[in-house]
């Protein structure tokens, strides 16, 4: 399971690295009790400051996807489904029509966008 | 040129090769040396050759004192506490690929030649140079063999992913202060090169230099 990070993105890089441990957990690909990466290892793989990981690794510990220990590193845990908190619907919305004008803006045509969406729904259950 | 960057999540899986053992043995080499040199040291004479020109004669003689005799087995060990350290490197200061275990298999048969080639100076020694032609032919065996490994562990390793494109200085110097990492893939050629943003570096640079200077200094100082 890799993660692809881009130096060049204007995302911060520990955003890019939660983001895509996220998908990945969100989709069941990463179980739990599974034991990801140390900090060390990910930052040295990637070459970046072991800090961007560690704040990737505090957020997704934050959110209850993952635990924390010292010796033992990041494990990722059994979340329980969370409830959505009131307007979760209405923000996603919003991110995702500005995820949408972005990709029509940079010219990629509306079937595409469509077929980009359901795939994604369809890939993460 | 884009810079990204790809990484496994899951947890590193290699290890030292061979195990402790393994790594171990190339020591053990040297130490029954040691052993076989302390039970005939009474048997040895009073002057030592160390030295052979290329025709094959004495052109440096040494004192028999312990110091004179274990110089070999001091180089010898020096040199592979060197590579053994320099495994150690690698393995937790280079980013995984299937690089790093080549990598660290090679290290490793290179002990072993160099443990084994420091014995043979040590017999070429305490004989008088009879073993010298037999050590000689073991060493360039030993070469031989040592790139047949190589070129057998690196030749379907694939090329590593460029890291960092604005780090990289005159085409081979790699300097990049926000990298953890002590080594990282060269970017022209196969192997790892350091990562001179990384303090370490220069101190494993300044050790790699020095400790093979100074086992020769040794020798060289010898009587």
């Amino acid at each position: 399971m890799m993660l692809r990070i881009d130096m060049d993105a204007g995302d911060p890089v520990w955003r890019q690295i939660a983001d895509q441990i996220r998908s990945l957990l969100v989709a069941g690909r990463l179980k739990p009790g599974a034991r990801l990466a140390t900090v060390r290892e990910l930052a040295i793989d990637l070459g970046v400051n072991h800090n961007t990981v560690a704040e990737a690794y505090r957020r997704l510990a934050g959110e209850g996807f993952i635990s924390l220990e010292r010796g033992i590193g990041a494990v990722v845990v059994d979340r329980p489904p969370p409830r959505a908190p009131a307007g979760e619907q209405e923000r996603f919305a919003r991110k995702l029509r500005e995820l949408v004008a972005q990709a029509r803006a940079a010219g990629l045509p509306a079937q595409s966008v469509q077929a980009a969406l359901e795939k994604a729904a369809e890939e993460v259950p | 040129m884009s810079d990204i960057r790809e990484a496994s999540v899951e947890p590193a899986n290699d290890r030292l090769p061979g195990g402790v053992l393994l790594q171990l043995a190339p020591f053990l080499v040297l130490a029954a040396a040691g052993v076989w040199l302390a039970a005939i040291w009474d048997q040895l004479p009073a002057q030592m050759p160390v030295h052979w020109n290329w025709r094959g004669d004495a052109d440096r003689i040494v004192t028999r004192t312990p110091l004179n005799g274990a110089l070999p087995l001091m180089l010898g060990g020096s040199l592979c506490l060197m590579m053994m350290g320099m495994q150690l490197g690698i393995r937790h200061g280079a980013p995984r690929a299937t690089m790093r275990t080549s990598t660290l298999k090679v290290l490793l048969a290179g002990e072993f030649f160099v443990a084994f080639v420091c014995c043979g100076v040590l017999a070429s020694m305490v004989t008088g140079g009879r073993l010298l032609a037999p050590v000689l032919a073991g060493c360039f065996a030993g070469v031989a063999a040592m790139l047949g490994v190589t070129w057998m562990l690196v030749r379907n390793v694939p090329r590593a992913a460029q890291r960092n494109p604005a780090a990289w200085h005159a085409g081979f110097i790699y300097i990049d202060r926000n990298d953890p990492a002590i080594f990282v893939p060269k970017r022209l050629g196969v192997g790892y090169t350091f990562n001179f943003g990384n303090p370490l570096a220069l101190v494993l640079t300044a050790a790699t230099f020095a400790i093979p200077l100074l086992a020769v200094l040794l020798a060289l100082t010898a009587r």
